[in-house]
């Protein structure tokens, strides 16, 4: 797999100290580098990176791309992933709600706009990342702190049931994929 | 207001005379409240002289509608009509529609006079066609406006596996707010557990916690019907998917039941360690009890004299439990359909329970019960053996005779009877446990290694002492205890417990009946060779010391200071360990010495104050 990156390589600083790197390309040809620490927090790209036989003689070489993730939010979470490489599994939650301290790093990272933050979402949970999911998740759940249905309804972009409706119509008037 | 004088009791000739008087504006509010109040306005007849629309840029949502009719001229903003997300189109249709117009004008600003790109035509059938036209084009335009400035990603565009994912991190009211935005989102949030630490159901009022305090809730309805059943579909809300450690139901009005009841379907599914009901109906209890899928602990408080509980041994969730507790009962139907219920059942891994009953004064009744073919009775300590029908079971009843509790554990015949009691001190953690059991009646079917697994973790023991091999036993299964009270029974060897760790590291002990100063003595001994702790100053309270004089006597203390006070003795000793000291104070009149080993650094006054506390209390 040859990819020639068009743009320059995005350098994240933590990567230096670690002799095994990846190169992931995003969906807008930005081209990052990853440790292979870091990279294992991402079930999906680590079962890709096995899957293809990558090492560490020929790992630079092959770039993998991840079509679903722009640049924007890779950068991200190689940085997550670079900050979080060495932390302990922690406990799957079980019976309990669900309340732990978001540290301040990450909710420096995590401070982007609402649309950043559901894509961000939508790439980790395609990255399949547990650690950021649920931060990503703690950071969308507290968006909805005292906030009327209303004002939810806005943050969130839900559509009301009658605008939902009226989306189906008109989605099944239109002809599409067989005509 | 009752229902009955409210307008919807009106009758549409009426409402349509109403109506009639009422200006355009209003009338076109009065349109949205419902589909029967759109109906009945459109049948009226409406007629327009002119309606400008004032529209730059051909944006929906800054347009403004003058309308004017014979009498009056209105300006309406789509801010004024509606939530302002929405535009005047619907306004605009509705005049289309159902209005006559007989002229009609846009104009693209309010100041400029002169007619821009808009029509202004008297003919009638032209300016319909003209005012669809135009309406059409400003839809396009708002949807235009719709597609660019809508988010390209939002919360709609998460799978329901990542909804689901956010909402557990979200608190009750959280959830409760987002369940009314849609359909999707009131199913999502349906589906997902609710978990609390506490959730009471009152007559009065609904309350709602949780372990670390975040989302607590409680709400007040008093005896206010009406927000009763405002609060009656959340309150549906919250039971519907609960997981909690205690839920406690104490409603007596039957509006309230009804009002819950009728959103909560039976196939909903509490998962409870304990619920406690106070039981006031018939129809309640078993609607309450039905909806358990898992519980370990049910109490049911009594309330209701006239009706018996035997059916709720039938209930699954109940008989499944491991404990029952049955408060205020007056008769014994409600064992024996749970001896019933037992006995039919397969055997089971963990089929020993108990249940525990108050109000009966004697336990004899027990020995007629129908289920039970034979009855040992021992008076000596007030135990009674069943004999079931089915050979394989036996049940062991015991009453404590002061307390009027009988407590009955069903056991299988290969277990022998009072070693059912250890079953509750393998695992025990207890306020305060007492033991005074001078025939040692417990102690014998105690073997050592099972008393070596047994771990109580109490805040007070109570031990009569009546042999050392008695209270070795009942010390050496202690885990974690605050406060020992040991009450002298038999002076020998006494001087040996504070060996014990738990004994030594306990906030107080009370040492009452004392005869003799070598436990005091021992203690001391024990506390200087132990390393400083945070919290190493305890308490000790004697009785029965004739006098302050004696203590001196110690062989472990260097030196002491025997000192006056108004009320009473205090004496203070320096220990071998020049870093520790030792105040013992003698109230005269109680006859009762404290020992308190604190170190130097500790002021003795604040000390001394701490006890008197201690002693009031």
């Amino acid at each position: 797999m040859s990819v020639e990156p068009e743009v320059p390589i995005v350098q994240v600083e933590e990567v230096r100290e670690n002799p095994v790197l990846y190169k992931i390309i995003s969906s807008d040809n930005h081209v990052f580098t990853i440790s292979e620490h870091a990279v294992k927090l991402s079930k999906t790209l680590w079962d890709l990176i096995t899957n293809l036989g990558l090492t560490a003689e020929n790992a630079l070489d092959n770039p993998i791309p991840v079509e679903n993730v722009n640049g924007k939010n890779m950068e991200t979470i190689v940085q997550f992933c670079e900050r979080h490489k060495y932390d302990e599994e922690e406990p799957e939650y079980t019976n309990y709600i669900r309340e732990f301290v978001l540290p301040e790093w990450d909710r420096q990272l995590l401070s982007i706009d609402n649309e950043e933050l559901f894509q961000l979402i939508l790439a980790t949970n395609y990255l399949d990342i547990q650690k950021l999911m649920d931060y990503c998740c703690r950071v969308i759940g507290d968006m909805a702190k005292d906030k009327t249905p209303e004002e939810l309804r806005i943050i969130y972009g839900i559509p009301t049931d009658a605008e939902d409706d009226a989306l189906e119509r008109s989605a099944s008037d239109s002809p599409g994929p067989s005509g | 207001m009752s229902a009955e004088k409210n307008w919807n009791n009106l009758s549409v000739k009426l409402k349509c005379r109403c109506l009639m008087n009422l200006n355009f504006k209003t009338r076109y509010r009065f349109r949205r409240t419902s589909k029967s109040e759109m109906s009945i306005i459109d049948g009226l007849p409406i007629s327009f002289e002119s309606v400008t629309v004032i529209n730059e840029d051909l944006n929906p949502c800054s347009s403004v509608v003058i309308v004017q009719d014979k009498n009056n001229k209105f300006t309406i903003t789509s801010r004024q009509l509606y939530f302002k997300q929405d535009t005047i189109l619907p306004l605009l249709n509705y005049i289309l529609e159902k209005g006559h117009v007989e002229q009609f004008v846009v104009r693209s600003s309010e100041k400029d006079g002169v007619f821009s790109n808009g029509p202004n035509l008297e003919d009638s059938v032209a300016m319909k066609w003209e005012m669809s036209r135009f309406l059409r084009e400003m839809k396009e335009k708002l949807h235009a406006m719709e597609a660019a400035s809508k988010p390209k990603t939002n919360w709609s565009d998460l799978p329901s596996e990542l909804k689901m994912e956010c909402i557990d991190y979200m608190t009750l009211m959280e959830r409760w707010n987002l369940r009314q935005t849609a359909h999707l989102e009131r199913d999502l949030v349906n589906s997902q557990r609710l978990f609390a630490e506490t959730v009471i159901v009152d007559d009065k009022f609904f309350s709602f916690t949780t372990k670390s305090g975040i989302g607590n809730f409680f709400i007040s309805y008093g005896n206010d019907l009406d927000k009763l059943k405002r609060t009656g579909r959340f309150i549906t809300f919250v039971l519907q998917k609960l997981s909690a450690n205690v839920l406690k139901i104490e409603v007596e009005s039957y509006d309230m039941i009804c009002t819950i009841a009728d959103d909560l379907s039976e196939d909903e599914s509490l998962e409870l360690n304990t619920i406690i009901i106070v039981h006031y109906c018939v129809v309640e209890i078993h609607w309450w009890l039905s909806l358990l899928k898992k519980c370990a602990n049910v109490v049911i408080v009594e309330r209701d004299y006239d009706y018996q509980l035997d059916y709720v041994a039938k209930i699954p969730a109940v008989f499944n439990a491991e404990t029952i507790q049955y408060i205020d009962a007056k008769n014994i139907r409600l064992l024996e359909s749970l001896l019933k219920a037992w006995i039919e059942q397969p055997p089971k891994f963990n089929s020993e329970f108990q249940m525990r009953f108050q109000s009966f004064i004697s336990i004899g009744p027990l020995s007629r019960m129908d289920r039970c073919i034979e009855t040992q009775f021992d008076e000596h300590s007030d135990l009674l053996f069943l004999q079931t029908n089915d050979l394989e079971k036996v049940i062991l009843v015991f009453q404590l005779n002061k307390q009027r509790e009988v407590f009955t554990y069903l056991i299988s015949p290969n277990q022998e009877p009072l070693r059912i009691i250890l079953f509750v001190f393998q695992k025990l953690a207890a306020n305060v446990l007492k033991i005074d059991d001078e025939s040692y009646l417990m102690m014998n079917t105690l073997t050592i290694p099972e008393m070596e697994t047994a771990n109580l973790e109490l805040n007070t023991i109570i031990v009569f002492h009546n042999s050392f091999i008695e209270l070795y036993c009942w010390l050496n299964m202690l885990k974690k205890c605050a406060n020992v009270v040991i009450v002298e029974r038999d002076e020998a060897d006494l001087n040996k417990f504070p060996d014990f760790p738990e004994v030594l590291n306990a906030e107080t002990i009370q040492y009452i009946d004392a005869k003799n100063i070598g436990v005091l003595e021992s203690f001391l001994n024990e506390w200087s060779k132990q390393p400083p702790k945070l919290n190493s100053n305890f308490q000790m309270r004697f009785k029965s010391f004739e006098s302050i004089e004696s203590l001196r006597k110690m062989n472990s203390c260097l030196e002491s200071r025997v000192g006056e006070h108004e009320d009473f003795d205090m004496i203070a000793l320096d220990t071998n360990d020049p870093e520790k000291v030792v105040i013992v104070v003698q109230g005269t009149k109680q006859r009762e010495v404290f020992a308190c080993v604190l170190s130097e650094n500790q002021e003795l006054s604040t000390e001394f104050c701490t006890w008197k506390q201690f002693i009031k209390h």
